[in-house]
């Protein structure tokens, strides 16, 4: 069965182009261009592998992140990856605590490498 | 008339009565019969002529008492009486006789009984004793006079009876014994007993000896006196009075106090004592001779210097003695005539100095001895040794001249002064300045017209008696060619330590030096005033990091007074967020003396906070020493904000094109997958793709630029294996370049501690360049190296290499070799990010290049 991965990001055109990708790599994509309800779209959607942005409208990629931990136990939610053009994204994910990251731009192989690695390890 | 009958006898009774007459003529005595009216009835013939008498019947019946002076009548009166009523009377009374002569009469008057009726007639028998009364008084008087000859000669006189044990001695004696002189009690005893018991034996013995060879004595010793127990020295003397049997009768004597004679005996021999000692103890040699030159006394050291064998000091033999001296002085006929020569002129001071063979010399004075009535006895001659103090001498002759010598060559002032500051000694260097010839020339007080009038005082203060200490002090001194004053520093030390008698010092021109701390002040002053105008804060700390001193824009920007700051401290206007920084790096720039700089924020006045750039530097003196902290406060707000607004710019700008670059990228890949077996398409794709590539590397560089500008790149240090990070990054570029081969040379089989990230950018940027600018090679070597606890890595490529103009400049930002910049691109600035990200991990970075040859890229970072 496909997996789910819902992306948060705020510019149309990556948001596509992501769709693009992954879906030629056999994956269901959902996305979002805002992400305050990440809550209720986890809920909706049972992702399994989630990309944030972290420029998004309009509580930004970080503190959705921060609601998801606050809220759902680890083992619950699926593993969340920032998805940033910011260059200190390693730091970041670090305080965040999020599961990964994917530095943009990205290289085809980058991103579903990356996105692979995490869903096997959820597995 | 009874009576004479009756002691007429003869007339009465024949033969008996003739006899009684015989016996009454013949008495020695005057014998008188007085009837019971005291009328004279009888006298004898012998009676008649001693009484002078030459008739009887002129005298017969006159009253017995008239015949007696005025002043014996009553005595005689009575004594007649007394016997008319039967008493017998005894009187001694002086009578002169008819013809003027003076009687004394030893008078026995007795009643005659008769009958039964009473007395009738009294008897009357005088004794001329005048001849014995004239021996008594002689004797008397006699005693007397000896009494006071020996009181007067303070001797007392004892006799002692051996029969009856009773001694009899003067009142003088008792006294000298510490009794009263009427005292009629005193026993032998009393006079023996005070007798001190250790002299006591040696008396007796003394006595004794006397006593058994009938000799007279005399013995010396003490008694403690009876009355106060003083010691006294007694002399006595006796002699023992013998019976004709041989036995002795009495032990007669006298006794003399001689205790002052004895004390003073003994302060003789005390002071000859003395004496002696200290002609034996003096150094001197002395000899005494009388005023023939014959040697009277000498002490052993006289005959040491002189080296006269003691058999000639001893005999007193002058010749001799003198015969020896002879050879001992270097001259001895100035030796004699110099003697003579005192000799013959008493008055003149006897003193000359001997030069000995040996080599000593001696010291000779001579004094006449005279006493007090001006006698002449001889003279007295005292030889001393003072070869030891005449080396002294011209020791110190020599060093006082080897003193002036280098005092006069001194390139600095020398001087002495004594305790009035009376210059003594002034060297060449003073005079010179002060334009005289001769330090003798500064005579007394002359100095003074030298010196600064308002200096003058300061002199004599510390070069005075009211100061023993070494001393240091500054005056002005007149400079003999121009007249003009020049300072002076002194430097003085006491020439003697425990007394003040003046100084020895030295003195140096600080005339520039003073003239230049006075302007210093005045350039001082003028700093301040800068300082003070200076919009920028200024202040300083002293060695210990404490602040001092502000200029006047710190008051006026915290509008804080000088007191706020004090009581509160200067860090209350910095920003509380950045006081510990503030606090931590101003502490350790204290600890270790290296420059203060922070970047922090101050509170203005108006409650604003504003960026200051502060930085310090400690200002050390010549010991390298740090004296002061100086810093200054700039106020870089604008600016600050400026660049953060504009790193806000960049970081903005750089996120928003990255946004549409990834688009580009993605779908550019996507292109190229799609495109892949169509050669051509593929191709135009893949120059998209990379131009794309480029384009995302710039705007990281941009960004990284601009934040190391502000020191804000980040890094994650930690532990990795390097080897690992060159072999992985050499694959990536390896595998996306076809043209040149990666050589890797060497193996570190250690870990390094850094940003793992940072360093791969270094390892790329070198590949990279390596591989672009040697467009016409095929290959690029890699090579590391540990060597010093370091790794050192270069990259090495075969290309067009560089002038070395331009060697010294490749890692500045943005900076590109102009020439290359037709067929390169890029924006010049990953040398400047490769440079500061080997600098932040604590190691260098350099390059050499040879142009059209090719150039070869060092990093080299600290392992450990």
């Amino acid at each position: 069965m496909a997996k789910t991965i819902l992306i948060y990001d705020d510019d149309a055109e990556i948001l596509l182009l992501c769709k693009a990708i992954l879906s030629k790599h056999g994956f269901n994509i959902v996305t979002r261009s805002k992400c305050e309800h990440i809550e209720a779209d986890i809920e909706s959607c049972q992702p399994h592998l989630i990309l944030m942005d972290l420029w998004i409208p309009d509580i930004g990629g970080e503190k959705a992140i921060a609601l998801v931990k606050e809220n759902i136990s680890t083992a619950a939610h699926p593993p969340i990856l920032i998805f940033s053009a910011n260059a200190d994204i390693k730091n970041i994910c670090e305080k965040v605590n999020a599961d990964g990251f994917v530095e943009k731009p990205f290289s085809i192989n980058t991103l579903v490498d990356t996105i692979k690695f995490h869903l096997k390890e959820g597995e | 008339m009874q009576l004479m009958k009756k002691i007429k006898p003869g007339a009465n009774e024949g033969s008996s009565i003739s006899f009684s007459t015989a016996i009454i003529e013949n008495s020695p005595d005057c014998l008188k019969i007085l009837d019971a009216e005291g009328r004279l009835e009888f006298m004898n013939t012998t009676g008649q002529c001693l009484m002078e008498i030459d008739d009887f019947d002129l005298v017969k019946g006159q009253c017995w008492w008239d015949l007696w002076g005025e002043d014996e009548k009553e005595t005689v009166r009575l004594a007649f009486q007394q016997a008319l009523e039967g008493n017998t009377q005894q009187f001694v009374a002086k009578c002169i006789t008819p013809k003027g002569k003076n009687k004394w009469w030893d008078v026995l008057i007795s009643p005659v009984t008769i009958d039964e009726n009473g007395v009738a007639q009294v008897i009357s028998i005088s004794r001329d004793i005048t001849e014995r009364k004239a021996q008594e008084d002689s004797v008397r008087r006699m005693a007397s006079h000896l009494k006071l000859a020996t009181e007067s000669a303070n001797v007392g006189t004892w006799c002692l009876d051996f029969r009856s044990l009773t001694l009899d001695w003067s009142p003088l004696h008792k006294r000298m014994w510490g009794y009263e002189d009427d005292r009629t009690d005193l026993l032998y005893e009393d006079w023996h007993s005070i007798i001190l018991p250790e002299d006591k034996a040696k008396a007796f013995q003394k006595v004794e000896e006397a006593s058994v060879n009938h000799s007279f004595y005399e013995v010396e010793y003490r008694i403690a006196r009876a009355d106060d127990q003083s010691i006294r020295w007694i002399k006595s003397s006796g002699l023992y009075y013998y019976s004709p049997s041989g036995e002795a009768l009495t032990l007669t004597g006298v006794s003399m106090d001689i205790t002052r004679q004895k004390e003073a005996e003994q302060a003789l021999a005390y002071r000859k004592a003395l004496l002696e000692a200290q002609n034996e103890a003096v150094p001197d040699g002395f000899l005494i001779v009388d005023t023939k030159g014959n040697m009277l006394t000498y002490n052993k050291n006289f005959a040491t210097i002189w080296g006269i064998p003691d058999d000639i000091t001893e005999r007193k033999d002058d010749a001799a003695a003198l015969q020896v001296a002879m050879t001992k002085v270097k001259d001895p006929d100035a030796f004699i005539e110099r003697v003579n020569y005192y000799y013959a002129n008493p008055g003149e001071k006897a003193w000359d100095e001997l030069q000995f063979i040996d080599g000593r010399i001696i010291e000779r004075h001579g004094n006449r001895v005279v006493d007090e009535n001006g006698t002449v006895y001889g003279w007295a001659w005292y030889f001393r040794d003072i070869t030891q103090r005449k080396k002294a001498e011209d020791e110190i002759k020599e060093s006082e001249e080897r003193f002036r010598h280098l005092a006069d060559n001194a390139p600095m002032w020398v001087w002495m002064a004594d305790e009035n500051v009376y210059v003594s000694y002034a060297n060449k260097e003073i005079l010179t300045y002060l334009g005289l010839q001769h330090y003798s020339e500064l005579t007394a007080h002359s100095w003074e017209a030298f010196v600064h009038p308002a200096d003058i005082p300061n002199v004599y203060n510390s070069l005075g008696q009211a100061n023993n200490q070494p001393v240091s002090f500054e005056f002005r001194v007149m400079n003999g060619a121009n007249g003009g004053y020049e300072w002076f520093q002194i430097n003085a030390v006491p020439r003697d330590p425990d007394k003040p008698a003046g100084f020895i010092g030295t003195a140096i021109n600080i005339n520039s030096s003073k003239v230049a701390l006075q302007n210093l002040s005045q350039s001082e002053a003028g700093f301040r005033l800068l300082a003070d105008i200076m919009p920028q804060h200024i202040w300083t700390g002293d060695e210990q990091g404490n602040l001092n001193y502000f200029n006047n824009a710190v008051y006026e920007f915290s509008g804080l007074s000088y007191e706020d700051i004090q009581k509160d401290g200067w860090i209350q206007i910095v920003h509380p967020d950045d006081r510990e920084e503030n606090i931590r790096l101003w502490t350790q720039a204290v600890a270790t003396g290296e420059d203060f700089f922070v970047e922090h924020r101050f509170r203005k006045h108006t409650g604003e906070y504003r960026w200051q750039l502060s930085r310090a530097k400690p200002h050390r003196n010549s010991d390298g020493k740090i004296i002061r902290w100086v810093g200054t406060s700039t106020d870089i707000h604008d600016q600050k904000i400026k660049e953060q607004q504009k790193d806000e710019f960049i970081s903005i700008a750089s996120h928003e094109m990255k946004t549409p670059l990834t688009t580009a990228k993605g779908y550019l890949e996507l292109l190229q997958l799609t495109l892949e077996g169509d050669e051509t398409p593929h191709l135009y794709a893949s120059k998209a793709s990379q131009a794309v590539q480029r384009l995302q590397s710039f705007v990281t560089e941009l960004l990284d630029a601009s934040k190391i500008q502000n020191g804000q790149l980040h890094y994650n240090m930690a532990p990795f294996a390097f080897t690992g990070l060159l072999q992985e990054t050499i694959d990536n570029i390896q595998h996306s370049t076809k043209t040149h081969r990666i050589m890797l040379e060497g193996n570190f089989d250690g870990q390094l501690n850094g940003d793992r990230n940072r360093l791969m950018q270094v390892v790329v940027n070198l590949l990279t360049n390596a591989i672009k600018y040697s467009p016409s090679a095929d290959k690029v070597w890699v090579k590391q190296e540990v060597k010093n606890g370091k790794l050192t890595v270069s990259v090495t490529d075969y290309g067009i290499g560089m002038a070395k103009e331009h060697l010294e400049k490749i890692f500045d930002r943005y900076y590109r070799v102009q020439e290359h910049a037709v067929f390169f691109q890029g924006l010049g600035i990953g040398l400047y990010l490769s440079f500061n990200i080997v600098q932040r991990h604590g190691g260098s970075m350099w390059a050499v290049s040879e142009e059209g040859k090719g150039s070869t890229f060092y990093f080299s970072l600290p392992l450990g």
